[in-house]
């Protein structure tokens, strides 16, 4: 199994003390995003040198929490910072011409040098009815469209796509002078991978996509296990596929002080997800730790994962590690426990036991 | 005369067919160059430039590749000398400029221009004759997305409801700056107030003219434009001596004029005709004039400064210093945005 850092939200909640503020509530100056937007790339840092494989960072928009509404610019930011590790990034399709996405995602993978994951996210109804006019859909049939799009502009050749959804080019017989007669476009530059990998991340939406385009599905960190079963039912995981899920996860030396550390910051970010929209009820949040958030000390955090690899053939996990109401040192501390006393656990098969348990 | 800034550019990341290196290799450079300038500390902006599915990969995604640069460096200011606004979705640049405007922690100077060429807007399915109406909307889109009420902006090309777009800018007024080629443009940018970057074709006498124009229509509007900036692009190359500056520049500029503007038809004759491949001597003609506008800043430092401080004699307070050419030894070119930095800039 290998392991993910995020994904990265940015998001940033009036009322959040600033990192290491020890004034009383009042009197605290508050979190401010630019700070949140620099830690995320600290973290990124942190991340790659504790052995992680790769830092995700998510996108939503219109949201009262500003949830960082650009993937694109933030992977951006995450490939100049790091060297080595994969740079993932979730972009919203079914929003805009697809051409966009291509070409940002083609400028990232050249700016990394090949390490971008692509995992496309299915709009919900409020950013759909925000981006109406630019032709937003969130149907199956628009982000399948979508990925045919994407598939092409990457691909080595020219190309042309007609589509309920897509004109490209547009016929210009009577407007273009220059461009007259040339049916075909090429998207400048190509990334650097030659076959860019392309998940989709979401909810029941998002599984039927992947199902119908053949790529790799990944859950996000709020669904149960058995919300997640007929999810990833029918994808056929082979041997050598990936099989990605994102957790909410946090880890300390004892499962106690992960609690302490997390577990009020965690809730209230979850708080702040159902204000923005989340379809989640307060008592179903307790029972959220129960199935879906992973609290605690390295062997809690092992168990948890064993489980799901066991139930639903998960080989990549995207954990979250980092959540921006907390102090950034607690996060960079987490980073480094979960890279040491998780990440071999999965990473290093033949690890002696008594190599193992030293602490 | 005013103080002078001076930006560096225009970033295209071309791989050409003259130098057709990795595209990796380009933006690596592309940071470390970003770096660079950072830590030279008199270079205000470093500048960017947008096209779209040209042969040799020319910058397609601006305000994603500003994150890369925001990333890679704490002071310098990143700017577009254009993004071509027109064929784009508005609300996305404004969402993506904000997110490069946090990234940065202020750092954005968001350049916008119409774009021209007829294949990029047939690709993104634009009608090229809407460009006008789309970019003064694009701009109202922008505005409103960035203020701190919803969008609620209903047009003839865009139609955004009620939506508030977050994150904000970190700024609370992201400076905005328009290409404005010719007396409409620069007259439609003094009705907004917004800063200009002026086209690289003119001559000083008409930079003045046009600077005069840009204040006269602002007067007679009522726009206070008292913190819009008169951006230029020039060409420009410094050495230790005017001989190496040619030898080093001017072969390279010859290229980017004849060949590839004139490959765009961006050039013009005598007359205001686009010139292209189709008219080789009426290309010939408007390339080599066009080298003579830039030779007065091809040099030694005290050649450069003099032609800057022309420049700025005509009412012009930051320069776009083009100094990127095709295929050129890297250590000559750092070489010279670092007498550009020591020895020019601090003596304007």
């Amino acid at each position: 199994m290998r392991f993910g850092l995020g994904p990265m939200t940015l998001e940033s909640v009036q009322g959040w003390r600033c990192a290491g503020c020890r004034k009383p509530a009042s009197g605290c100056c508050g979190r401010k995003q630019v700070d949140i937007y620099e830690e995320v790339l600290e973290h990124a840092v942190t991340a790659e040198w504790w052995g992680f494989d790769s830092v995700w960072v998510d996108e939503r928009h219109f949201t009262p929490d500003s949830f960082n509404s650009s993937a694109s610019v933030v992977a951006a930011g995450l490939s100049q910072r790091t060297e080595f590790v994969r740079v993932g990034m979730m972009p919203v399709l079914g929003l805009v011409n697809s051409i966009y996405v291509a070409e940002e995602v083609a400028c990232i993978d050249n700016i990394n040098a090949g390490r971008t994951i692509v995992a496309g996210q299915v709009p919900n109804d409020e950013t759909v009815r925000g981006w109406a006019g630019s032709g937003a859909s969130n149907s199956a049939d628009r982000i399948v469209d979508d990925i045919a799009v994407l598939r092409k502009a990457w691909g080595p050749n020219p190309f042309s796509h007609h589509s309920a959804f897509h004109n490209i080019p547009m016929n210009n017989e009577e407007i273009h002078v220059q461009a007259r007669g040339l049916d075909r476009i090429s998207v400048q530059p190509k990334p650097a991978q030659l076959d860019m990998p392309l998940w989709m991340s979401g909810g029941t939406e998002a599984a039927e996509v992947a199902r119908r385009t053949g790529i790799p599905y990944m859950a996000p960190g709020h669904l149960t296990l058995e919300q997640m079963r007929p999810l990833y039912e029918g994808l056929n995981p082979t041997f050598e596929r990936v099989v990605p899920l994102i957790r909410d996860v946090f880890i300390a030396p004892t499962t106690d002080e992960a609690q302490r550390l997390a577990g009020a910051a965690i809730r209230d970010l979850y708080n702040a997800q159902m204000r923005a929209g989340l379809e989640l009820s307060s008592s179903e949040f307790d029972k959220l730790v129960m199935d879906t958030i992973i609290i605690g000390d390295p062997d809690t955090c092992i168990e948890r994962l064993y489980g799901y690899e066991r139930e639903l053939g998960v080989n990549y996990v995207v954990a979250r590690l980092a959540y921006h109401n907390m102090h950034p040192g607690d996060t960079a501390r987490a980073i480094q426990l979960f890279g040491q006393g998780v990440v071999p656990e999965f990473r290093m098969f033949g690890l002696p036991d008594e190599i193992r348990k030293v602490v | 005369m005013g103080k002078l800034e001076v930006g560096v550019g225009i970033w295209s990341m071309q791989s050409t067919k003259q130098g057709p290196r990795h595209f990796s290799y380009l933006y690596k450079e592309l940071m470390e160059d970003a770096q660079y300038c950072d830590e030279l500390q008199t270079i205000k902006t470093i500048w960017q430039t947008e096209h779209h599915f040209w042969y040799d990969g020319y910058s397609p995604a601006l305000l994603t590749v500003a994150g890369g640069i925001a990333a890679a460096t704490k002071h310098i200011k990143i700017g577009q000398s254009t993004m071509l606004f027109s064929q784009h979705e508005a609300l996305r640049v404004a969402t993506q400029a904000a997110v490069v405007d946090q990234l940065s922690g202020g750092r954005l100077e968001l350049g916008l221009g119409l774009g021209y060429r007829d294949n990029e807007f047939d690709g993104f399915n634009i009608d090229r004759r809407k460009r006008r109406i789309r970019f003064e909307e694009g701009i109202e889109v922008l505005r409103r997305s960035w203020s701190n009420d919803p969008v609620n902006f209903h047009g003839k090309q865009f139609d955004v409801p009620d939506v508030s777009v977050t994150p904000k800018p970190f700024q609370s007024d992201v400076p905005i700056w328009v290409a404005a080629v010719g007396p409409e443009p620069i007259k439609r940018a003094a009705k907004l107030g917004v800063s200009i970057i002026l086209s690289d074709a003119l001559t000083l006498d008409q930079l003045s003219e046009h600077i005069e124009l840009y204040h006269k229509t602002a007067q007679e509007y009522g726009v206070d434009v008292s913190t819009a900036k008169m951006g230029v692009l020039r060409r420009g190359w410094v050495a230790e001596t005017d001989d190496d500056a040619y030898q080093n520049a001017l072969k390279s500029l010859r290229f980017l004029l004849r060949d590839q503007l004139g490959g765009w038809r961006y050039l013009k004759d005598e007359n205001g005709e686009s010139v292209g491949f189709d008219t080789p001597d009426k290309l010939d003609a408007a390339a080599a004039k066009l080298v003579t506008v830039h030779e007065r800043t091809i040099g030694r430092p005290e050649k450069v400064t003099r032609g800057l401080r022309e420049i700025a004699a005509t009412g012009c307070d930051h320069i776009i210093f083009g100094t990127r050419f095709d295929s050129l030894p890297r250590q000559k070119y750092l070489r010279s945005l670092e007498l550009l930095a020591t020895e020019v800039i601090p003596n304007i």
